[in-house]
């Protein structure tokens, strides 16, 4: 079975509702969907967030989530994969990032869809900018990131 | 001419996303970036030099021995943070 694999990254909000319809549409064999919604919080390191700015390097990004998702594929037998990341300014309660996967069952979907996230966050040029009271600093990545995608290896 | 590309902190701490090298002379990544060390102020070795440095050549990660040729998109990146 081949696997439908949608990958895209933009400022604009999405209806996670409207995605996994989408994804559930694409073969009458889709038996499981997981999803998973990453937000933006108000407080990170005990700092006060007021805006959450996202840059990417165009291109890159996208080539490099779809390798992501290409190594789920071969991974769990999978129907769909879509992932889509917002950039640009956000504020606390946005939503920042959709992965959802598509499978017969439900085991490889909760899986892939785990793996996606892990890899995404340690793999996937994405830079995250805070903005608040105490000025602008960039996020540092976290060894807890880190560890969670060398589960994988 | 190869057309360097920097991100995040990067960016703000070099004062700028792109520069453009004359690859004559230039053999490997190494050669690039000493180049751009010599020809900037020292907190260009600071953040090019810095352990957890990425970089890329046409969008693939590569190492600093990964050769360069006229042409090529050449990106220096910290550690990313998205997701």
């Amino acid at each position: 079975m081949t696997m439908l694999i949608t990958v895209a990254v933009g400022e604009d909000d999405f209806s996670v509702g409207t995605k996994l319809r989408q994804l559930h549409a694409l073969n009458p064999a889709v038996g499981a969907v997981a999803n998973f919604v990453g937000y933006v919080r108000d407080i990170n390191n005990d700092k006060d967030v007021d805006i959450l700015e996202l840059e990417h390097y165009p291109g890159m990004t996208e080539a490099a989530i779809t390798e992501i998702a290409e190594q789920a594929g071969e991974k769990w037998n999978l129907i769909g994969i879509d992932v889509y990341h917002r950039v640009g300014k956000l504020k606390p309660t946005d939503q920042i990032v959709f992965v959802a996967v598509a499978s017969a069952h439900r085991g490889d979907s909760f899986a892939a869809c785990e793996f996606i996230m892990d890899y995404l966050k340690t793999s996937a040029p994405f830079w995250k900018k805070e903005l608040g009271e105490d000025g602008e600093s960039w996020v540092q990545q976290r060894q807890s990131d880190v560890d969670a995608a060398n589960r994988w290896s | 001419m190869i057309k360097v590309l920097f991100f995040g902190r990067f960016k703000d701490e070099l004062g700028q996303s792109n520069v453009a090298v004359a690859a004559t002379g230039l053999t490997t990544i190494n050669d690039l970036r000493d180049t751009l060390i010599d020809i900037h102020t020292p907190k260009w070795r600071d953040v090019l030099t810095a352990a957890n440095v990425i970089i890329a050549v046409n969008q693939k990660i590569v190492d600093a021995q990964y050769p360069v040729t006229d042409g090529d998109e050449v990106a220096f990146y910290p550690p990313v943070t998205g997701g």
